[in-house]
């Protein structure tokens, strides 16, 4: 079966892997239909069938092997899905969509999905993680997995027939995993705090060296300290109940997140684009006693130090991530109460200001300044995007945000400390 | 943690490099990017010398301002000196404007509040102390306070040629008047030395000089006072201390003889960069309209005075026309006033009658020293503008009367146009000091009466 680069979407789906994720997969692609509008293939090594894996001394039991065999190959010939049994995918090349097996032969595909386990041979593809026993596209980027191989072939097949998969928000409504599925017992390899990088092995280690809760996990490894979704995956390396880490956990004042943002992001670009606040021609006008505010020496003083003291407090979400002490209340509620201080030195900027950009150094520091806003309010519209959009555009574009928020960040010290030191020694 | 350095490791090594830079600026480098704003008209030419203005960790002090306005504000009886505003029954005003500060009015670096005359208070900040100045004074009232300072009524400052006793002086004169005559110069006219010939000349052997220059010199008035070229050519190293021979010596020659010129052309907009150390003024430094092919020529007493010729002829209008492009300088050669200059320059006219560019700008004025009054010319043109006023007493009544004066200073579209045609508008102020005189007059005939 050589097939030379067609049109894309005509290219089949490619299962590599025999097994009963793989099965899994299949059974849910057929029903919802996927296999009427889609080619199939399914490659796997071993020339059996699926069977149940996870029970296998009851196939020893059963006299043919018959009973606990999950499909029959009738069963994929029924629904039109090619089986390659007996062969293996040796190469795959993700750019062009191309994979080669062991006969030599070349399969273009439009998705490819490794349903392999660990074993017999993980094909060896750059730019790909294959976290362990775990079915994944390579299309999809692999990293946090935390939900199991029916489930993420569930949510595989529903995304390919093109419906919104169901999609946790971080300790909300999904189904407990069974026990021998839990965390402590992934691969040594697998990540389980994305934050901190820290894989399975090392929390598992951990733990047999003694740390008995998930404070000490996290004091020695960092794991769970920072946003602290994995908290209550965490948990079940030191025996503690998950129960208790769930509020943690989950995410709240997502709306009040938001709504800073949606406020800050506005009164940004009018900032940008209205003029400067108008000169009063009158000193018997209300406004001329107003726009004193950002005129006069002890008034500009205010503000700007309230800025600073502002600004000074919203790091303490940085600071959060950083020293456990400060490891009380909602990680949620925390980053909605940054985004309010940011609004807040915002305000304070317009006061301080009347939105005249000033020159020179004094221009740096407020296109810095907006910057930092600017970006930080993106980074939290994206944080809901990601909600609602699901998948990699989402998370991508939460990670540009973020990370032009921090360039932005970083200079802003630098600038206002030259800017205060110039006030005072000028 | 790590990981996050080396994520940023480049933008944080940008970030150290600007810390070092902008550390480097702010101590020891030049500080341009400290400015906050545009300098003002009268202080753009000497921005980067930010200690003249800026104490270190002082910010701007009384005395930035004093040590180059003082003397001028004390010569024009400034109407509202500190000192009015240090008596204790003047307190409660300063809870509205800080009058004992020059800049709780004149802020720099803030273009976009200042105004005229580098005000950066809205135009009406009279109204703080002067209230009720309607029921004081019946004329005044229905007054705008926004109206007190515009041309020919106050100046917060120098109301030398405003004050009523001055208006009320000055009644009824003729718009022109018939002993039109600027002042004479009367300072430096008698030469002090025994007067030089050629063969007195005393440059070094190896000076290259042309026969005109021996010329020029022999024939004016430095030769006939003695002076020879070593006297301004000879000029202390400073490395060695010995004196020695310059082709181009620096205003620091002339000084020597013409103390007050240089002192004011110090202080003026042409020198003030030379007098704190700056490289010399140029016209492509200046904000107001000058001619392109004049950017980069450098202002010292020579580029208006030729070296050797000292022809006050053309230092008075050609040398200023050679740089300065705007409209009411290209419009001098139409006007009456040209017509006059010109008439003297050909001898048909007294060199008095002459209305030069100097003759408003830098005009004659007089100065006293010692008990000695005596008539010299005011290199700092900002004594004779800004407001326009200033060159009433210096200038304009000289030919002609107060009403027409004021009237004229008074018309923008008049100034533009260099004074050709009549004023358009009329300022009200000398008819209101009839009044007030006549009421004045009644009351004392009444009290006297009784």
């Amino acid at each position: 079966m050589i097939q030379k680069k067609a049109d894309k979407p005509h290219h089949p789906l490619l299962i590599i892997g025999y097994g009963m994720e793989s099965w899994r997969f299949c059974q849910q692609l057929v029903k919802y239909d996927v296999h009427k509008t889609m080619r199939i293939i399914v490659y796997g090594a071993a020339p059996l069938p699926a069977h149940d894996r996870v029970d296998p001394i009851r196939h020893f039991e059963s006299r043919d092997g018959q009973e606990r065999r999950l499909a029959n190959p009738d069963w994929y010939a029924e629904h039109g899905i090619e089986l390659e049994t007996g062969t293996w995918i040796e190469r795959i090349d993700p750019k062009a969509s191309l994979a080669m097996d062991a006969e030599g032969r070349e399969i273009a595909y439009s998705k490819c999905v490794l349903a392999t386990g660990r074993l017999p041979a993980i094909p060896p593809i750059p730019d790909t993680e294959v976290p362990g026993e775990c079915a994944s596209s390579h299309e999809t980027a692999c990293d946090h997995l935390v939900a199991l191989g029916d489930e993420m072939a569930d949510t595989l097949a529903l995304r390919l027939a093109g419906q919104q998969p169901y999609r946790d928000s971080g300790g909300g409504e999904r189904s407990e995993l069974p026990q021998e599925h839990a965390p402590q017992n992934w691969p040594d390899e697998a990540i389980l705090c994305n934050c901190t990088r820290t894989t399975c092995g090392s929390l598992r280690a951990l733990a047999r060296e003694g740390c008995d809760s998930v404070r000490a996990l996290g004091a020695a490894s960092g794991a769970g300290t920072m946003c602290g979704s994995c908290l209550p995956q965490l948990a079940g390396f030191v025996g503690e109940s998950a129960e208790r880490f769930k509020d943690t956990a989950s995410h709240k004042g997502g709306r009040l997140l938001l709504a800073a943002a949606a406020i800050a992001i506005t009164l940004i670009l009018a900032g940008i684009v209205l003029p400067p606040m108008p000169v009063a021609d009158t000193v018997q006008s209300a406004y001329y006693r107003f726009s004193t505010i950002w005129q006069e020496r002890g008034t500009k003083q205010l503000t700007g130090y309230t800025i600073a003291g502002l600004s000074a407090f919203a790091l303490l979400l940085s600071a959060r991530k950083r020293f456990s002490w400060l490891h009380f209340g909602n990680f949620g509620f925390w980053r909605a109460a940054h985004s309010w201080l940011g609004l807040a030195t915002l305000a304070g900027v317009f006061m301080h200001t009347g939105l005249n950009f000033g020159d020179n150094l004094n221009r740096w520091l407020l296109i810095c300044f907006l910057g930092l806003n600017l970006a930080g309010g993106l980074a939290a519209i994206a944080l809901a995007a990601e909600r609602q959009l699901s998948g990699p555009i989402g998370r991508q574009l939460r990670a540009y945000a973020t990370k032009l928020h921090i360039l932005f960040f970083l200079p802003y010290p630098v600038l206002l400390g030259f800017h205060i030191a110039k006030v005072y020694m000028y | 943690m790590k990981q996050s350095l080396r994520e940023y490791r480049y933008w944080i090594a940008g970030l150290i490099g600007l810390c070092g830079y902008l550390g480097y600026s702010i101590s020891i480098g030049p500080k341009t990017h400290f400015i906050p704003g545009e300098t003002t008209h009268g202080h753009h030419q000497i921005e980067m010398s930010c200690s003249e203005c800026h104490t270190p960790s002082m910010g701007v002090l009384q005395d930035a301002c004093t040590k180059c306005h003082a003397e001028e504000l004390e010569r024009v009886n400034d109407s509202h000196p500190v000192v009015k505003f240090k008596d204790p029954r003047n307190a409660a005003r300063l809870e509205h404007i800080e009058a004992t500060r020059c800049v709780s009015c004149h802020r720099e670096h803030q273009p976009e509040i200042t105004r005229d005359m580098g005000v950066t208070l809205p135009t009406d900040y009279c109204y703080h102390c002067h209230q009720k100045i309607g029921e004081q004074r019946p004329s005044h009232q229905g007054m705008g306070f926004d109206t007190c300072a515009t041309a020919g009524c106050h100046n917060f400052h120098d109301n030398s040629s405003l004050y009523e006793r001055f208006l009320t002086d000055h009644l009824d004169e003729p718009d022109f008047k018939q002993m039109a005559l600027t002042r004479a110069r009367d300072l430096y006219d008698s030469p002090e030395g025994d007067a030089l010939v050629e063969a007195n000349a005393d440059m070094p052997e190896d000076v290259e000089y042309s026969h005109q220059i021996l010329h020029d010199w022999s024939s004016t008035a430095h030769a006939r006072a003695g002076v020879n070229c070593t006297s301004c050519h000879n000029v202390e190293d400073e490395e060695s201390g010995q004196m020695l021979w310059q082709d181009d010596p620096g205003y620091e020659s002339c000084q020597e003889c013409h103390e007050h010129e240089t002192q004011g052309f110090l202080e003026g907009k042409h020198g003030m960069r030379l007098a704190l150390g700056l490289s010399p003024m140029t016209p492509g430094m200046a904000k107001i309209p000058m001619r392109p092919e004049a950017a980069h020529r450098e202002l010292s007493c020579a580029s208006c005075h030729e070296p050797h010729r000292f022809n006050t002829n053309y230092a008075a209008v050609d040398a200023c026309l050679n740089c300065h492009n705007d409209e009411h300088s290209l419009a001098y050669k139409d006007s009456k006033h040209y017509q006059l200059f010109v008439q003297a320059s050909k001898g048909l006219k007294q060199d008095r009658e002459a209305v030069s560019c100097a003759t408003c700008h830098m005009p004659r004025v007089e100065r006293s020293r010692s008990g000695e009054t005596f008539t010299l010319v005011d290199h700092n043109q900002n004594n004779s503008l800004r407001p326009n006023e200033k060159m009433v007493r210096s200038s304009c009544i000289q030919c002609h009367g107060l009403q027409f004066t004021l009237n004229a200073l008074a018309d923008e579209d008049l100034i533009r146009r260099n004074f050709q045609g009549m004023p358009s508008t009329f300022v009200d102020s000398l008819e209101m000091a009839r009044e007030e005189k006549r009421l004045a007059e009644e009351r004392e005939k009444k009290q006297q009466e009784e």
